[in-house]
């Protein structure tokens, strides 16, 4: 026991001792451009051989090293903690991300370690100058704002920064005013501001000093002409100085194409989607965590967070946690975005989860640009416990009010299209058996007329035939018998009357009636109605039979209805 | 060989057999909940089958799923088109409509009339005209013929009935089928539009908001500019390509 006690404190004790010496590696800044100046400082509390490992092959350290100390108190204990400071500048010449470190700090037979430090070495951007006036030119320094891009669309970075030129060798600014951003849009400073290196170049035929200052990343969030107001500053040369006011600069933003993805996120630059799923296998019921990572360049700060769409089974619980880990360089927000959504499984069985989408525009191609994370096939173990307690649920569920059927038809229905109203098909089909009846009638009418006439013909074949038989009575009949004789002329007249009126039934017609046809045809009606009278006369026992002409009258009758047909 | 066996494979896939198998694969999709897979197999079975009124169906309820819900419209409306009395869809219209937090904007093109009317196809009304036709003959050539049957009035009195519903029919089918293919509409599936009250689009009109019906009555293929009237019958000029034709 007592040596285990031993042991422990004596653990213990290196581990506090261990503690109490600490050796620190900063860079800043941690994102610049390639050519950009760095500064690396290492603080320790113990003074020794500095030694920085996995410095990049293009680093190039210049001249510039500062050493130095600095006293920390820790006013709850009392203690002064001596710390040790080194710094070195330089550059580095290849873009990438770096890992700089640990840096060693050897003292005695002792070393001791810091951590390491990432850093992103962006790729040079080229950016060009804001307009100067024949005036600016003439002064001895003067100013311009530049950038990298005259045009930009809605959400795309924009790197800004001061460029000063002199006809002398500056020594030092003073007075220094921002150029000024209209709204409330929050500049990014990027690169060592404290680190002003000043080149020879050549601008418009004419060689100047000229060096970088003030460069900031901005995310412009109007759209339209965008104003940027000039910056200010006195540039001297020792005791000499010379006030300098730039020009403005105005930045056109086009508002990104219409119609964008239902997945659009709102990013503008080049990113890609990567999905995580810690556990693959799991229990029913359990919840797991979906990472859905955005990684790339551009405006991740403004990217909303992407709609998560999962299959039935599957039950995200509440807002995802955002974990942002990007730099801002001069190509925009460089890095990625966490979303960590906590999502409940609550099926059983292999269960697979389809690729998430987003979509981004990409300012250089001036389009929307989909991707698409990888499918996940997630197992999920049974849990007896959670599918009664589900299948509880969804019974009680089914007797609330159901908010939205997103039930899709399983089986493929069609409906029947096409023109058949006005076709020849539908004209055939209703006019063929519409004519048809109308054929039938119209063959039916002249069967009909056809048979009367056979019928009435028949009729009017027996009354010529009564009629000729009546005739030849008449003809034969005895002079001596005057009663006979006017019956038969009479009978005579009916019949004749009967067969000149073919279209009327058989009747008796009056004696007005027999002389009126008898008038029409240009017979005798005269002579007729004579003996008609003389025959009614004799009938009714007027007398007037004693000297009649029997064989005139017969002779008159018989004319006179042969004639009637005219 | 291969190719030859293939060239056979390919041409016993007949047409339904393919919208059928594509359909399915659809669905499958989309129960998957894969569905940017499944709209894309629905929007190439609807492009091939206009008539699959199923395959519309649930190319609405995809967008329904992706938040498209300017084009849900425009599929669901395209079922009506295809089936004027679908209930589902209409339901389906009505929360798309929720979602866009506008659910009083939508009216059924048709009265509730011309609906129950037009749920039937324009071909099956002319063809019930031509079964009137030959029911009308049949009864009238039946009059002719039997002259003294005791039914007679009844006869001539279906025989006019049927005379009657021919005609009736045959006007419905008309109307029908001038629902079916003269009537255009178009839906706006963007979130806003811009429209312009004379035709050299001189003169800004109001912007015209996601699920937006339009009533096109003259399109102009040369300059792509539709002639269009909205639900208020107030006439504008839009971009051809801003509004999906149902």
């Amino acid at each position: 026991m007592k040596i285990l006690l031993t042991y422990l404190f004596t653990a213990f004790a290196l581990l506090v001792y261990g503690q109490k010496e600490k050796v620190e590696l900063s860079i800043s800044p941690d994102a610049f451009e390639i050519g950009e100046v760095f500064t690396i400082t290492v603080t320790s509390t113990v003074q020794g051989n500095l030694e920085i490992e996995n410095l990049p092959s293009s680093y190039v350290q210049d001249y510039s090293i500062s050493q130095g100390s600095t006293q920390e108190v820790d006013y709850n204990s009392g203690v002064v903690t001596t710390l040790y400071y080194t710094s070195y500048s330089g550059i580095i010449t290849k873009s990438g991300d770096y890992t700089i470190g640990p840096a060693w700090v050897k003292a005695g037979n002792k070393s001791y370690s810091s951590d390491k430090v990432d850093v992103k070495v962006s790729r040079k951007v080229s950016m060009n100058s804001g307009s100067v006036t024949a005036q600016q030119l003439n002064d001895p320094a003067f100013g311009v704002i530049e950038c990298n891009k005259r045009e930009i669309f809605e959400g795309e970075p924009l790197l800004l920064s001061a460029k000063i030129y002199s006809y002398y060798d500056p020594s030092h600014i003073s007075s220094y005013q921002s150029y000024h951003l209209n709204g409330t849009i929050i500049k990014n400073p990027i690169g060592n501001s404290s680190n002003i290196k000043v080149v020879d170049e050549r601008f418009k035929g004419k060689k100047l000093k000229a060096f970088d200052y003030d460069k900031n990343v901005i995310f412009p969030d109007v759209v339209g002409n965008f104003q940027i107001d000039p910056f200010k500053l006195n540039l001297h040369q020792g005791y000499k100085s010379f006030p300098i006011t730039s020009s403005g600069l105005v930045i056109k933003v086009k508002p990104l194409p219409a119609n964008p993805p239902n997945d659009f996120i709102g990013g503008a630059g080049s990113f890609n989607v990567e999905r995580l799923i810690e556990d693959t296998a799991i229990a029913q019921g359990e919840v797991f965590k979906l990472i859905l990572t955005i990684e790339g360049t551009g405006n991740l700060q403004n990217l909303e967070v992407p709609d998560l769409i999962l299959p039935k089974g599957f039950v995200v619980y509440g807002d995802p946690t955002v974990n942002e880990n990007f730099v801002i360089t001069a190509n925009g927000a460089d890095g990625s975005v966490d979303y960590e959504y906590n999502i409940q499984a609550t099926n059983f069985g292999k269960q697979s989860i389809p690729g998430t989408s987003v979509s981004y525009f990409d300012p250089d191609k001036e389009k929307y640009i989909r991707v698409l994370s990888d499918e996940v096939e997630i197992s999920i173990e049974k849990d007896k416990k959670f599918q009664e307690q589900l299948e509880k649920q969804n019974l009680n569920s089914e007797t609330e009010m159901i908010v939205h059927n997103a039930d899709i038809r399983q089986k493929a229905e069609h409906v029947e299209r096409g023109s058949l109203f006005g076709s020849a098909v539908y004209w055939t089909g209703v006019g063929i058996p519409v004519t048809a009846a109308l054929f039938f009638l119209f063959f039916t009418r002249i069967k009909k007329r056809s048979e009367e006439d056979i019928r009435v013909k028949s009729i009017q074949k027996g009354r010529r035939e009564e009629l000729e038989l009546c005739l030849k009575d008449l003809n034969d009949a005895s002079t001596s018998d005057i009663s006979g004789f006017f019956t038969k002329v009479e009978d005579a007249l009916q019949l004749a009357m009967v067969y000149y009126h073919p279209d009327q039934e058989d009747r008796r017609y009056s004696k007005s009636e027999i002389l009126d046809k008898l008038n029409s045809s240009g017979s005798n009606a005269d002579r007729i109605g004579e003996i008609l009278n003389t025959s009614e006369n004799l009938r009714y026992g007027f007398g007037g039979g004693e000297s009649l002409d029997i064989d005139s009258m017969r002779r008159d009758v018989i004319e006179s209805i042969r004639s009637m047909n005219k | 060989m291969k190719s030859f066996v293939n060239i056979l494979f390919l041409l016993s896939i007949t047409f339904h057999s393919w919208t059928q198998a594509s359909f399915e694969e659809g669905n499958k999709a989309y129960l998957d909940a894969k569905y940017d897979d499944a709209l894309s197999i629905y929007e190439k079975v609807v492009e091939i089958d206009q008539t699959n009124v199923s395959a519309m169906y649930n190319l609405g309820m995809t967008h329904i799923q992706l938040k498209n819900y300017g084009d849900a419209i425009w599929a669901f409306e395209s079922v009506l088109k295809l089936n004027p009395s679908d209930k589902q869809a209409e339901e389906q219209i009505f929360y798309a409509y929720t979602e866009l937090g506008a659910i009083n904007e939508w009216q059924h093109i048709l009265g509730p009339f011309e609906k129950a009317l037009f749920s039937i196809s324009s071909k099956s009304w002319a063809l019930f005209s031509v079964i009137f036709s030959v029911l009308f003959s049949a009864l009238f050539i039946l009059n002719l013929v039997k002259k003294n049957l005791i039914q007679q009035k009844y006869i001539l009195l279906f025989c006019s009935s049927f005379l009657m519903l021919m005609i009736l029919t045959g006007f419905i089918s008309y109307k029908a089928q001038t629902f079916e293919t003269g009537s255009k509409y178009a839906i706006v599936t963007s979130s806003k539009i811009d429209s312009f009250l004379n035709e050299k689009l001189t003169s800004k009109g109001p912007e015209l908001t996601i699920g937006n019906r339009l009533q096109i009555l003259r399109e102009d293929t040369a300059s792509k500019i539709l002639e269009v009237i909205d639900v208020n019958d107030n006439l504008y000029f839009v971009h051809l390509e801003d509004i999906k034709a149902i």
